[in-house]
């Protein structure tokens, strides 16, 4: 339906005027009222290279402009222009005019990048004007740039896009084929193209039918999708996969819109089918596309699919779909930062979402998943974060709050605290914290390479000596906390890696003990919030944490208890750097505190630790040689092979009991190993050996495979 | 007799002023490849060269029949070019500044621009204006937003004869300062900021500074040193009258001088208060917390709040304002009079977007802000510091 500017259901031209791509001719002519806006708009930032913000030529333009905008808005809450290569893109139809303006526009946006402009309803001329400004400063490819500077212009009803241009015609394409009947595809590039939560659109009575068809027929959703995505996929070249989940969620947001409009019965059944059919998309895809879209800023109360499906999603599904968010997308990208959002909007207090992590750290621990640990933490340390900023932010409003009606009734001792309070600010301690968290902000915003190079080291330095400075006057607890805001901030740092390097360097081993000690001191719990800085300090200096969180997990009895998870957790995501404070245990470790530190071995799953179980195979303990040959067999170690081929083919003339169950789970490891020199051995005992052995060989080899 | 640096600078720059006017001739006879246009354009070319390798830019304002070349009048030129002068009136060319980098082809593109706009004055500024794209090294056109400055250059040495030596010589020492910031800034910069933070409140309390008249006659020079000059003596002004320690006092003034520091990591940044701005302009704006804060705690003896205040001088009391912040900071107390001192110094004087205000405009804007932007006992204190200086006659 091509776009109209006074009522959204007629067409502007007659049918038999009609000029649209499914007519043989490609594009309808753009209507006046567009025209004037594309010159108007690209007088204004002609005028805004040439005037100041304060000039009256300028003023007058962007006036005459915000007129032409509203106009055009007439009867409707938005207005969405996207910036095809030779036309417009106006409600699902596209445009073009001879006017010499037109060119220079598309030119213009095509030189920036900008694939497309919406115009909100409550645009002020301060934000159009602010808009246009950005526009005229702009160089060729800065398009990024502009997006960015709106929010900081505080231009808040009017948005950009950045999209490939051959998204365009991709869309046309794909609409095409969803219309095989050869009506009019527009209202399909519309449901795509669209952003999400704007008006209402113009359907027939037909096109109503499919669309309800929809939302009863997964299968024929399913397909819908699968052919927009394989279209966007293979004819649009670099589409990343964010692009990608953004265009399908937009259509499932407005086919969510449409069919609300049919219905509470239609709507209610659409989040399950849609559901199903994300599953069915590639992996990862659905993780974008829920994450694609903003939650209303009105605490998930709009009317939204994707709301929808997150209120009702299975707590492990959701958690889940967060962690490979943060795993995949990183914990600055728009996908996680939706979904988060979203995530805070459900679950209120946020302990039950910190609950909820901790269950599934613990069981990926318990389970042998070391991998997603750091995830875990990550995401635990980030939930904790948003909630003390909250916190905060309260408190500090309030503060606000209390002081203003404390002046307006003249207390003037609370005056007079203000005022030693403001002078508290000037303490060199004060001024320290406030230094380093200063460094902090510093580090984490966008820098250059050059600048990353003239600033990385002496900030860091500077922060190095704060840190020290603090342990030097016995405040543990304070470094470890600075350390925990250092651990959150650092995937921000400019060159991370260099950076953790120089962190590593500030504190000794010992410091990092005392720094432990301290934290410890005060955990009563164990939760998340007393945690939180334990795990950040363990994780910024994993080797010189080792051996103390070994000891402290080798002094805990109950493995039930918060402390023991705990530490077992943090153990077994430090995996890889608790090669050598390991090693240091094992030789130095009592009888008793043996086995224990093989249990953790076994716990954590770490390749690494294989070599140093070795030397405890000649134990003269059986039930701790036991217990190492059944750790190799889980570490599924392909190096100990040849010392498990040893216990099997012990030929002594008599072998005891102990020894015979120990070739026993020696047999059972080397099957868990799996690998070809494990089932060579397995092999030869089975054809050449005899007994309970031979039989147990045998059975381990016929055995069906797990995943089988 | 051996003439001094400042008279052998003046008479340079009267040498330059008339080497343009000769070109400017010269073109309007001959074509610039003319064995007289180029002996007078290279003659030209020439000093330009020479003054730029040693400074950054060269302004040249023309207002009305004054012509001050940076800083200093040359009255004896209005005798010697009153009808020049007329002309360049007409088509509103009130400023001409050269940026380094210029070249004898880009300065002949701008002098055939003039010439026949002198000729000819109709929609002179507008022809300017369009053709400032092709001229990175020129910038030519009015003084921002048509103002003059309140008090004349006569009426401000009458006002301040005690001060005007010292004032002077801290502008100098304050162009210095910020002319050539690429990193964090050298021993010698440091001494020059704390020597002029120094001397400035030295002045306001023997009085040879008084803050009436930069509270109250503050002239509309967007001029960044004498911004930073205004911010350091207002600071200083706000942190006696709530009575802090001599040495706080010292390090606010220092703060307030170096506040704005990051803007000047980028030559072009001292175009940035008359000028459209690009984009990266901008981004450079909104980014100069951060840079100037980087670039003070990279520099060795520079004190803690000094680097406190450039970073968080745009903060608002309730937490917002730039760089934005996930949670409010816990605001020092010097940065929060900075923040006070910086806006009612930027509102007095003009910017691109608004003319400057006047003291009681000024004052009512900025109360509507208090207990927003600004702490409401600090402003209290601004405020009754602006009242005792109002009726200090």
């Amino acid at each position: 339906m091509p776009y109209s500017s006074a009522i959204g259901v007629a067409a502007f031209l007659s049918p038999g005027e009609r000029m649209g791509p499914d007519q043989g001719k490609a594009y309808y002519p753009l209507p006046s009222n567009m025209q004037d806006l594309v010159a108007a708009l690209i007088r204004t930032v002609k005028a805004g290279k040439l005037y100041t913000s304060g000039h009256e030529l300028f003023r007058q333009n962007v006036e005459k402009l915000n007129g032409q905008v509203h106009e055009a808005m007439e009867g409707r809450d938005f207005l969405f222009l996207g910036i095809a290569k030779d036309a417009l893109f106006l409600e699902g139809s596209f445009y073009q005019s001879k006017d010499v303006h037109f060119r220079g526009f598309l030119d213009f946006f095509h030189s920036l990048g900008i694939s497309h402009i919406l115009f909100e309803k409550n645009l002020s001329v301060r934000e159009l004007e602010s808009f246009v400004e950005c526009l005229a400063g702009a160089k060729q490819g800065q398009g990024d740039e502009v997006v960015a500077a709106l929010p900081r212009e505080n231009v808040k009803h009017l948005s950009l896009g950045i999209i490939n241009y051959s998204v365009f015609s991709t869309v046309h394409a794909v609409a095409a084929r969803l219309s095989p009947s050869g009506d009019d595809p527009a209202i399909w590039r519309q449901l795509i193209l669209q952003p999400a939560g704007f008006g209402s659109f113009n359907l027939d009575l037909e096109r109503v039918k499919t669309i309800a068809s929809l939302s009863e027929d997964p299968e024929a959703l399913k397909r819908m999708l699968l052919q927009i995505d394989q279209e966007m996929k293979t004819q649009v070249q670099d589409i990343s996969p964010a692009q990608r989940g953004a265009l399908l969620a937009n259509f499932l947001e407005n086919l969510g819109h449409v069919l609300a409009a049919m219905g509470r019965e239609k709507i209610q059944q659409f989040p399950p089918r849609v559901e199903a059919a994300l599953e069915s998309l590639e992996p990862g895809l659905m993780t974008e596309i829920l994450g694609s879209i903003a939650p209303s800023p009105g605490h998930g109360a709009e009317q939204s699919l994707i709301q929808d499906m997150i209120t009702v999603m299975p707590d492990q599904k959701l958690i889940y779909l967060l962690l490979e968010a943060l795993q995949y997308s990183g914990p600055n990208s728009t996908c996680f930062t939706h979904l988060f959002k979203r995530a805070v909007l459900r679950y209120k207090p946020a302990t039950v979402f910190l609950d909820l992590i901790r269950v599934e750290m613990n069981r990926a621990t318990q389970q042998r998943r070391p991998d997603s640990l750091n995830q875990w933490q990550h995401l635990e340390q980030l939930v904790l974060r948003h909630r003390e900023t909250e916190e905060f932010n309260a408190q500090y409003q309030e503060a606000i709050e209390n002081l203003a009606t404390s002046l307006k009734i003249q207390k003037p001792m609370i005056e007079q605290e203000e005022m030693a309070r403001l002078g508290r600010t000037l303490d060199p301690e004060f001024l320290n914290l406030s230094k380093a968290r200063l460094i902090l902000d510093l580090l984490s915003h966008s820098h250059s390479s050059k600048e990353a190079d003239l600033f990385l080291l002496p900030l860091l330095t500077s922060m190095g000596d704060t840190v020290k400075g603090l342990l030097s006057q016995q405040r543990p607890r304070l470094v470890g906390n600075l350390l925990r805001q250092i651990f959150l901030y650092l995937n921000r740092f400019p060159k991370e890696k260099v950076a953790r390097e120089i962190i590593y360097l500030w504190l000794r081993a010992e410091d990092v003990r005392g720094v432990l000690e301290g934290l410890m001191e005060k955990c009563r719990t164990y939760s998340p919030q007393e945690t939180a800085a334990l795990t950040a300090v363990c994780r910024l200096y994993p080797e010189k944490a080792g051996a103390h969180l070994v000891e402290f997990f080798l002094s805990l009895d109950d493995p039930d208890s918060p402390p023991y998870q705990w530490a077992l957790t943090t153990l077994a995501s430090l995996a890889p750097q608790l090669v050598r404070p390991l090693d240091q245990q094992f030789q130095r470790a009592s009888e008793p505190s043996l086995s224990r530190l093989i249990e953790l071995v076994d716990l954590i799953m770490d390749e690494q630790m294989a070599p140093i179980l070795e030397g405890l195979l000649d134990h003269r303990d059986y039930s701790i040689r036991s217990l190492v040959v059944k750790t190799l067999g889980h570490l599924k170690s392909g190096s100990s092979v040849d010392r498990l081929q040893g216990i099997l083919l012990d030929r002594s003339w008599i072998t005891g009991r102990k020894m015979k169950s120990l070739q026993m789970d020696a047999a059972r490891a080397l099957a868990e190993i799996g690998t070809v020199e494990a089932k060579g051995v397995l092999h030869q005992i089975a054809r050449e050996g005899s007994g309970d052995i031979q039989a147990l060989c045998r059975e381990l080899l016929n055995a069906p495979k797990d995943d089988q | 007799m051996e003439r001094n640096p400042k008279e052998k600078l003046r008479d340079f720059c009267k040498e330059l002023v008339l080497a343009l006017v000769a070109s400017v001739r010269s073109l309007s006879l001959y074509p610039p490849e003319h064995p007289e246009s180029k002996k007078k354009l290279e003659g030209l070319m020439k000093r330009l060269d020479l003054y730029l390798s040693q400074r950054p830019t060269l302004t040249l304002l023309l207002l009305g029949n004054e012509v001050i070349v940076e800083d200093m009048p040359l009255p004896e030129l209005t005798k010697l070019l009153p009808k020049l002068l007329q002309r360049l009136d007409a088509i509103h060319l009130e400023r001409i500044l050269f940026r380094r980098g210029l070249n004898a082809e880009e300065l002949i593109g701008f002098l055939q621009l003039l010439v026949p706009l002198l000729q000819e004055p109709k929609d002179g500024e507008v022809v300017l204006a369009k053709n400032q794209d092709r001229l990175p090294h020129i910038l030519a056109g009015r003084m921002p937003l048509e103002s003059k400055p309140q008090i004349s250059y006569e009426q401000f040495v009458d006002v301040l004869k005690l001060a005007r030596q010292s004032m002077l010589s801290i502008s100098a020492q304050l162009k210095e300062l910020f002319s050539d910031v690429e990193g964090p800034l050298p021993a010698e910069k440091v001494s020059l900021a704390k020597g002029a933070a120094e001397t400035i409140h030295k002045m306001i309390k023997a009085k040879e500074l008084p803050l009436k008249i930069l509270i109250a006659q503050r002239s509309p020079d967007p001029s960044p040193y004498v911004h930073a000059l205004n911010v350091c003596a207002l600071s200083i002004g706000i942190a006696e009258q709530i009575a802090l320690e001599r040495e706080w006092v010292q390090e606010i003034a220092l703060g307030a001088i170096l506040h704005d520091i990051g803007l000047y990591l980028c030559p072009t940044a001292f175009l940035s208060t008359t000028a459209v701005l690009t984009l990266d302009e901008k981004t450079r704006y909104w980014d100069h917390p951060v840079r100037g804060a980087e670039l003070l705690l990279a520099t060795p003896g520079i004190p803690e709040l000094v680097t406190i205040m450039a970073y968080e001088h745009h903060l608002h009391y309730d937490g917002k304002g730039f760089p934005a912040q996930q949670r409010p900071r816990e605001l020092n107390l010097g940065s929060m009079i900075a923040a006070i001192t910086d806006t009612y110094d930027n509102l007095r004087r003009d910017r691109p977007e608004q003319k400057a205000l006047s003291m009681a405009e000024t004052l009512n804007t900025m109360n509507q802000r208090a207990g927003k932007d600004f702490h409401p006992l600090l402003f209290k204190a601004f405020r009754d510091l602006v009242k005792a200086q109002a009726s200090n006659q």
